[in-house]
């Protein structure tokens, strides 16, 4: 049964290639439809791969042959089956069939329908390689594989008119010149592994990693930290997470897939994953913990101030990240997991609710028929959609009461577990995540509040439509599960917990504590309460109810993208300007120089040759008079 | 004055005259004709020197060796002499500077 494993990668490897052979011939629905069936065929295995871990729960290793062997390097195509992966391969699989099925509907007349198919399912096919490798190499080619995608997803509508196209493609490169700073990290590390354990494999570096390494070794902490600046890249985490907001420039469903629900856990998967050295370097937990909690209260902050409907989304996914990561560096493993499954499922819900309400209002702008400039994420032109997008609305509601951790939704089990470990072990980091709590519902409060609620406060809000069946199934399937998602690992029973245990080797099962709970559901409803106090009794209009000095930083993101242009990109612009310079005058001016020099050279050399056969016989003859002069006088001498 | 020295001063002459008719000439046909002056200067020093040397036949035998070749020189410089006369209308070997491919 486990054997079954390569199959997971093949099917999307098999849907890429069929849609490029033929997606040209053959009609917009169809190429979907495939893409989609190729993702739920996946997802069919990895159910199948779970019922087999059932039985069978300390997994397999399932090798396809050598991939590199030389000198004492050696990497196999080997996929691990184990709790974990599985648990990654549900998630994935399964979101991504659904967010596949709502694409259909989303990218409906799209000029490269088929085009954005292609790449999800090679989104899907590297995403699972990077889950189910069994050896960091293999783990790297899926992640940069799913860099890749998402490289290509941000910047798919790269030639939309009138500049737009332009900045989608500059999000595109900001993306992944953040990643690659990651990547960089991520291959260090690799080094560094290859070098003190002498293999790359997992049960190699993991299993060795004990007796190799004592607690605090600076290799130890010098790998974890490497590690670390690999995750803050992907999953999105202070220094690294200013090319997530940008990212949103993609269409919707690559938002919700790559930029919510799945690539950018690849993170706390990592971590998850190499624990144990995580677990050698109490200085490299404490740095996880730190850029986890910062991340987590720094970008809940941010979405306070944003007015693009997918922008506050984008920084409340950094958020979210930032509780997982803070979750698995504190060692709970378990809970940063459920975090990552449960945000999966109402982060991808939110992102699809979004898209549906872009579209909905840009339908509408069309019906309104007015040509002046509008922005249909801009969320102070819409308004009152409850009624205009019903069943958009409601499960909308489902997926931002699950965010903002109401009982007995999916989001509050998870986010409290994360909180409870914090409670128990470090208490300034539950300060700031109970802060973080706070403000997510109240972002997310006023952002319904300013959607949905009062009145279209415009002509396209006013005539906004209700999305086709296409996109509201998967997202009323997502609803469902968003209410329902935290029955996988409720309190005292641990059904994910039991089920991770066999992979991470976490004993601990925190008890549900309800002095946790209810502080921070009780603050969840105060955010709610204040966000209806200030956006909810009268109309939001250009003006904020909170317009202030610190609206203002909240707006203008800390001005954290102009502090890295003013450090890091305007030095390395005139660093590259002074490069090019160097190249000009130096390097290229010794080729030139050299040229002229050459040309100079035989231009006065041509003056000897007259083509006069005289000239030529006064030469040889020179020439026979100077070679005997030299042979009289060598021999005089 | 011993008849090696009369033939030595007469090679000498022989190639000084040839020398210089291949150095001033501008008609073809006379650059050929110079050229074979010097050759028949080469020849009466082979000749000498065999007899100085002592072995006359080597130096005859190369001379008559040398006339043959030289008879063929004199046959594929006059044949191209022909040649550039019907291409470029002149025997003037001042105007037959010119590259052409």
């Amino acid at each position: 049964m486990f054997n079954l494993v390569p199959l997971v990668i093949a099917f999307p490897v098999a849907g890429v290639l069929l849609n490029l052979a033929f997606g040209t011939r053959i009609r917009e629905p169809i190429t979907g439809i495939i893409a989609s069936v190729i993702s739920g065929l996946a997802f069919a295995v990895s159910v199948l791969l779970l019922l087999a871990l059932i039985s069978q729960p300390e997994g397999a290793i399932v090798s396809l042959g050598e991939w590199i062997q030389v000198g004492g390097l050696s990497i196999s195509w080997s996929f691990r089956v184990d709790t974990l992966s599985v648990a990654m391969m549900l998630v994935v699989t399964g979101v991504g069939t659904l967010i596949h099925i709502y694409s259909i509907g989303y990218m409906h007349g799209d000029a490269r329908f088929t085009r954005f198919f292609v790449y999800l399912n090679l989104f899907l096919a590297a995403m699972l390689l990077l889950v189910s490798a069994d050896n960091f190499l293999l783990l790297f080619v899926g992640w940069e594989g799913v860099g890749l995608c998402s490289y290509l997803l941000i910047g798919f509508w790269f030639d939309k008119p009138g500049g737009e196209g332009w900045r989608n493609s500059s999000a595109a490169r900001k993306a992944f010149l953040a990643n690659r700073v990651g990547d960089a990290g991520l291959l260090l590390a690799m080094f560094a592994m290859f070098w003190v354990f002498g293999s790359l494999n997992f049960a190699d570096v993991l299993g060795q990693a004990e007796e190799t390494l004592a607690v605090g070794a600076p290799l130890a902490t010098l790998i974890s930290l490497l590690l670390l600046l690999g995750v803050t890249g992907k999953s999105a985490q202070i220094p690294l997470f200013v090319w997530l907001p940008d990212a949103m420039a993609g269409p919707t469903p690559a938002s919700a897939l790559i930029h919510a629900a799945t690539m950018v856990t690849a993170g706390v998967y990592l971590i998850a994953r190499t624990g144990v050295l995580f677990a050698l370097s109490p200085v490299a937990q404490g740095m996880v913990v730190l850029v986890g909690t910062c991340t987590a209260l720094l970008a809940a902050s941010i979405a306070v101030g944003q007015n693009d409907i997918k922008r506050v989304l984008a920084y409340s996914t950094i958020s979210q990240l930032g509780f997982m990561v803070a979750a698995v560096g504190m060692g709970a493993y378990t809970a940063g997991l459920f975090h990552l499954v449960t945000h999966a499922f109402f982060k991808a819900l939110l992102f699809m609710a979004a898209g549906s309400v872009i579209h909905g209002v840009a339908h509408g702008f069309g019906h309104a028929g007015r040509g002046e400039a509008f922005d249909p994420q801009d969320m102070r032109v819409m308004g009152g959609l409850r009624s205009k997008m019903p069943v958009t609305f409601w499960t909308y509601i489902a997926g931002a009461l699950a965010l903002a951790g109401l009982p007995p939704l999916a989001g509050f089990f998870s986010k409290d577990e994360i909180l409870l470990v914090a409670f128990e072990h470090y208490p300034l980091a539950y300060v700031a995540l109970t802060a973080a709590a706070f403000l997510t519902a109240f972002y997310i409060a006023r952002q319904m509040l300013m959607v949905f609620f009062g009145k279209g406060r415009t002509q396209a809000a006013a005539h906004a439509v209700e999305s086709g069946r296409y996109m509201l199934i998967p997202l009323i399937i997502l609803a469902g599960l968003s209410v329902i998602g935290g029955a996988l690992n409720l309190p005292g029973v641990h059904t994910l917990g039991g089920w991770l245990e066999h992979t991470t080797h976490e004993a601990e099962a925190g008890a549900f504590n309800a002095g946790v709970a209810g502080v921070s559901t009780a603050l969840a409803l105060l955010g709610f309460g204040l966000a209806y106090m200030l956006y909810g009794r009268r109309p939001v209009g250009e003006r904020d109810p909170l317009e202030g000095a610190l609206f203002n930083a909240l707006r203008n993101k800390w001005w954290v993208d102009e502090l890295y242009d003013r450090i890091v990109v305007r030095p390395y612009n005139c660093l590259s300007r002074l490069a090019a310079g160097f190249d000009r005058t130096v390097i290229d001016g010794a080729g030139l120089r050299l040229a002229r020099l050459m040309i100079w050279l035989g231009e006065t050399a041509r003056i000897t040759q007259t083509g006069q056969l005289n000239w030529n016989v006064a030469g040889i003859v020179g020439g026979l008079l100077i070679v005997l002069i030299i042979v009289v006088l060598g021999r005089g001498a | 004055m011993t008849p090696l020295h009369v033939a030595a001063t007469g090679a000498l002459v022989l190639l000084g005259i040839g020398l210089y008719g291949l150095l001033a000439l501008r008609n073809l046909i006379k650059v050929i004709i110079a050229l074979q002056i010097m050759v028949k200067g080469v020849v009466l020093a082979l000749v000498a020197a065999g007899s100085i040397s002592g072995q006359i036949n080597l130096g005859q035998s190369l001379a008559v060796t040398l006339i043959v070749a030289d008879t063929i020189v004199a046959v594929v410089g006059l044949a191209l002499a022909v040649q550039v006369r019907r291409r470029f209308g002149s025997l003037d070997v001042q105007e037959l500077s010119t590259l052409r491919g």
